[in-house]
């Protein structure tokens, strides 16, 4: 071999060597060494190096071309191998296929829901510019409130101070609405007043009419088209008119619909039904969300550190002292904001974190089955691989022919995973609300990804067989007839029962969570809330109408004699109270601080009807009949409700705000409310109530002030007997449609109401347990696997011990301790991290659960069970069989 | 009856020339001086392959030398099948060309 020295150039003759597949190879590298030698004697030795790479290049084609060929010829075998194992071990073969299946179906339905979740509002097109603006308070009282609206009318002025913000785009806070197309009623809370450009903003696409002049003209509403085909029956609906009943008696405003628009997709942090244009301009003030579109290349950051001097702009400087703006970019407001006053509830980060770590260990738990079975199976694979490295089989080759291998597993659990997934999707989204929307979910990238991760998987469950299996001495296989190699022998057991024992800490622990979570669940469904909510329906947002005639319908639904008790109340209970504002007793310096104090009106028989315990004192005085003020606007109300003579109630968390040690102690005490717009006389505190649960129990009761305001009590709400409600429906009917011909019933249950804040954990929870029975399921195959095999291959130990004496009942006792061992590792390893996850978790909840010490015992005891099942159903063959059978040939 | 390609004939040839000391290198060279193109060993070893394969040549190992970094040559001599194949593609060649000389393409016909 010429020597570098000798200058010939190696990489083309290494191309030219390696790269031809000649059965004359020796000769044909000695012909190209001679020419050269002789090339660089006679015309120099540039000229000989170039001629060996116009040679060496020439040959590349031809080299492609081969290579191809023979290693699709090496494929071809690979693949013959592979189907030839699996038809030969059709049980292992299933159990790795159907493991690794299960994983990879779960993790993919994981995945698209992730996937989902992360795409909220990401269709506009101006997604990363778009930004809601928020806004927070800080009051030294303890006013902390951080709503997703903004109720402050020189919001307005944002664009016209500052040149980076391109448009904004407020969305009216508007309560619910009572509609008249032709003869039908609707009603709706999803709508709002907005600006006409939102269509340059928001990415709504118009299938009729004009996104430029649609909402320019006052009373224009744009419809979208599934809400056409609801009030009208059609989208051909340009041009006609919508009857929209306004807050007060008698007010009515047409409205021509200029557009329709798509339905939004349903990964929007907000659904609408229409939008409005604003009448004029004044209207555009009060609690509005509002979402402002930054010019391209602005730093939100920047932005927000200039609002206060905005804010001490348009107001003043104690108030721009405890008021705050701030930005949230329109793409993480599904996942990350959790403000007060969302359009919609919004999902939660740490949902889609739990489920993408479920994924994960399901995916790993697969994989080290995956693993665990075809490493048990591939050491009774030494001789074969023996063999094969006998035969001239280099150890690249073996570890291409198990990788192959796995791979051709991996290809056919995906291929089942993929059906699974496609059977599946439909249930697995109706156990999320059927919020999915397979077309968006399911698209070409992401059936890419799928396969990558695939073939990821592939490569990762086969990189054990392939590298430690392939390193067998061939002699020492063959001599032994068993795997005696000794890198085989000590480094093959340690592995495969870390990998063991992982499968069961997850599984043990997968349990363990899905049980507590299951219990906290529980928990929140039935805890006493210190309130009945039985028997109980609740007529949400009434119009003013209503409220006024409230003594009436009161009257008419209580000569009925299945309805128990009428009231109404501001807040409707299971809905959060968020009215809040420092309270303030009377007698006391002004500057000594008035806490924050809840607030909710509630009419007289509210304590009694609901349930609601007395702690001392007695219920409000209300003077009757409620009077209402005569004038219509802010002012007028604002006077009468200051006007008014007041008695308060408190609840129990007040009572210790305010400092008072027991209920007695506040009987008598005179305080005040008021909040931005309204402010309540001193009156005399009558009573204190014990603590109720008036919304979720993941919230902390909140120091609560009870009183009565007539024009507050939006709510009504009816208990009936609990038998025949029927009748008291049917009743309550006939009342309301006399009462308000052209308003629609709408009314629901209290239990139900209270049943829905759980919903979201519930479905979590349900589909949090599947996924771990599913994880455990995987386990449990593999355990199988593993366990058969140990049986199989102690079969002449087996033997031999029942020759010497042993009973069925001791080598049951032999083959399951080992087991035994490694689970009782994984329960000591998995308890205490179920437990340190669990204590975090449960501290998200203001009223959880003490964790009990039930499930780590029952997800022990279940992974014992389940695992003797397992062993002993492989086992009691080996166990019982006739030693002659297993020992004869030796 | 087994058909020889352009570059078999040519090599079978050049094999023919050489007699005993039919090797890659002076075939390479042999081929070129016959024809004036100068072949890659690629080709040529394909051939090689394709005419041994057919059973015109048969191969011989020769001894390594230092100029070819100790690698052995290897020997071609044309098989009788191999001569016969020669020279019916000879006869072949001469009843397809006979009555045309050189002039006749000067003419511009036959």
């Amino acid at each position: 071999m010429p020597s570098p020295k000798d200058g010939f150039p190696s990489f083309p003759y290494w191309l030219l060597r390696n790269l031809m597949h000649c059965r004359l190879h020796e000769s044909y590298a000695g012909d190209i060494e001679e020419e050269f030698t002789e090339r660089a004697q006679s015309f120099g030795r540039r000229s000989a190096v170039r001629w060996i790479w116009l040679h060496a290049l020439t040959a590349l084609p031809k080299t492609f071309k081969n290579w191809i060929v023979w290693s699709s010829t090496m494929s071809i075998n690979y693949l013959r191998l592979a189907l030839r194992h699996i038809s030969a071990h059709k049980l292992y073969a299933i159990l790795n296929i159907s493991g690794l299946a299960v994983g990879m179906a779960v993790s993919m339905l994981i995945l698209l829901y992730i996937r989902f979740e992360s795409s909220y509002d990401a269709y506009h097109e101006n997604a990363d510019r778009i930004y809601r603006v928020t806004r927070r308070f800080d009051t030294p009282a303890g006013y902390t409130p951080h709503f997703a609206r903004c109720p402050d009318a020189w919001v307005n002025n944002l664009p016209d101070e500052f040149p980076e913000i391109e448009s904004l785009i407020r969305f009216q806070y508007l309560p619910e609405v009572d509609l008249r197309i032709g003869e039908a009623k609707f009603r709706t809370a999803r709508w709002f007043m907005t600006d006409a450009e939102i269509f340059d903003v928001f990415s709504f696409p118009l299938v009729q009419g004009h996104a430029e002049t649609a909402l320019r003209q006052p009373y224009s509403v744009v419809l979208t088209e599934g809400m056409a085909r609801k009030y009208f029956g059609s989208s051909e609906v340009l041009g006609k008119e919508i009857i929209m009943r306004g807050s007060w008696p008698g007010e009515y405003r047409d409205y021509k619909i200029t557009g329709i628009m798509r339905d939004l997709p349903p990964n929007s942090h907000f659904q609408i039904d229409f939008l409005a244009s604003y009448p004029n301009r004044e209207a555009r003030q009060g609690w509005a969300w509002v979402y402002i579109l930054l010019k391209p290349g602005t730093d939100p950051s920047s932005l927000e550190e200039k609002f206060p001097s905005f804010i001490e702009k348009h107001t003043d400087a104690d108030a721009a002292r405890v008021s705050f703006l701030h930005l949230q970019a329109l793409t993480d407001i599904h996942l990350r904001s959790h403000l007060d006053r969302e359009i919609e509830p919004n999902g939660d980060i740490r949902t889609v974190g739990i489920f993408g770590v479920v994924a994960i260990l399901i995916m790993l738990i697969a994989c080290f089955n995956f693993m665990n079975l075809s490493t048990a199976r591939s050491l009774g694979r030494a001789r074969e691989i023996g063999m094969r490295k006998v035969l001239g089989a280099y150890r690249g080759q073996l570890i291409r022919s198990f990788f192959f291998e796995s791979m051709l597993y991996a290809v056919m659990a995906f291929l089942l995973a993929v059906l699974a997934v496609v059977l599946l999707f439909p249930s697995f989204n109706a156990m999320l609300d059927n919020r999915m929307d397979w077309n968006s979910v399911f698209q070409g990238s992401i059936i890419v990804r799928f396969l990558g991760f695939c073939l990821v998987t592939g490569l990762f469950a086969g990189s054990y067989p392939a590298f430690v299996l392939s390193s067998f001495q061939p002699m020492s296989i063959l001599s032994g007839g068993r795997l005696s190699s000794r890198s085989g022998r000590r480094f093959e057991p340690a592995v495969r029962r870390t990998l063991v024992v992982f499968q069961f800490t997850l599984s043990i622990g997968l349990i363990v969570c899905t049980m507590i979570s299951g219990r906290q669940f529980e928990f929140l469904s039935s805890a006493k809330l210190g309130m009945n909510k039985d028997q109980i329906l609740a007529i949400q947002n009434v119009s003013r109408d209503v409220q006024m005639k409230f003594e009436v319908l009161k009257n008419e639904l209580m000569s009925h004699p299945r309805i128990l008790c009428v009231s109404a109340s501001s807040d409707a209970p299971s809905r959060d109270i968020l009215d809040a504002g420092p309270c303030r007793v009377e007698g006391l310096p002004e500057d000594a601080g008035a806490p924050v104090l809840a607030i909710n009106s509630v009419d007289a028989d509210y304590i009694d009807c609901m349930g609601i315990e007395l702690a001392a004192g007695h219920n409000l005085d209300i003077p009757r009949p409620a009077e209402y003020p005569k004038g219509t606007d802010l002012g007028d109300l604002q006077a009468a409700v200051m006007s008014r003579k007041r008695t308060y109630l408190i609840n129990e968390s007040a009572l210790k705000i305010f400092g008072w040690n027991t209920p007695e102690e506040a009987l008598g005490k005179r305080i005040d409310w008021r909040n931005a717009l309204f402010r309540t006389r001193y009156g005399e505190i009558v009573g204190v109530v014990r603590d109720y649960h008036y919304a979720s129990l993941r919230l902390k009761i909140r120091p609560l002030v009870l009183f009565n305001e007539p024009l507050f009590l939006s709510n009504v709400l009816v208990k009936t007997r609990p038998e025949d409600v029927n009748a008291a429906l049917n009743h309550m009917e006939t009342v309301w449609d006399r009462l308000f011909p052209d308003l629609p019933l709408h009314f629901e249950f209290l239990d139900d109401m209270f049943a829905g804040l759980y919903m979201t954990e519930q479905r979590q929870g349900r589909i949090l347990a599947v996924f771990s029975g599913l994880a455990v399921l995987i386990a449990y195959l593999g355990l199988f696997g593993l366990a058969s095999y140990a049986a199989e291959r102690r079969t002449k130990e087996i033997g031999i011990r029942k020759v010497v004496g042993a009973t069925v009942q001791n080598i049951l006792i032999m083959l399951f301790r080992a087991f035994t061992r490694w689970i009782v590792l994984a329960a000591v390893v998995a308890c205490p991290i179920a437990y340190f996850l669990m204590n975090r978790w449960l501290r998200g909840y203001a009223y959880r659960i003490d964790i009990p010490w039930w499930p780590f015992a029952a997800a022990v005891g279940m992974a014992l069970l389940i695992a003797l099942i397992t062993v002993s159903a492989q086992s009691i063959r080996a166990a019982t069989a006739n030693p002659v059978e297993a020992i004869r040939y030796e | 009856m087994k058909e020889l390609t352009k570059l078999e004939e040519l090599v079978m040839i050049s094999m023919w020339h050489l007699g005993e000391d039919a090797y890659g290198v002076n075939i390479k060279k042999k081929v070129r001086d016959i024809c004036g193109k100068e072949y890659f060993y690629n080709a040529l070893y394909t051939t090689f392959t394709q005419l041994e394969r057919k059973g015109f040549v048969a191969k011989h190992f020769g001894e390594p030398t230092a100029m070819r970094g100790g690698k052995r040559k290897v020997y071609f001599k044309l098989t009788e099948e191999g001569v016969s194949a020669l020279e019916r593609s000879f006869e072949h060649q001469s009843r397809v060309w006979s009555g045309i000389s050189k002039e006749s393409f000067k003419r511009g016909y036959a």
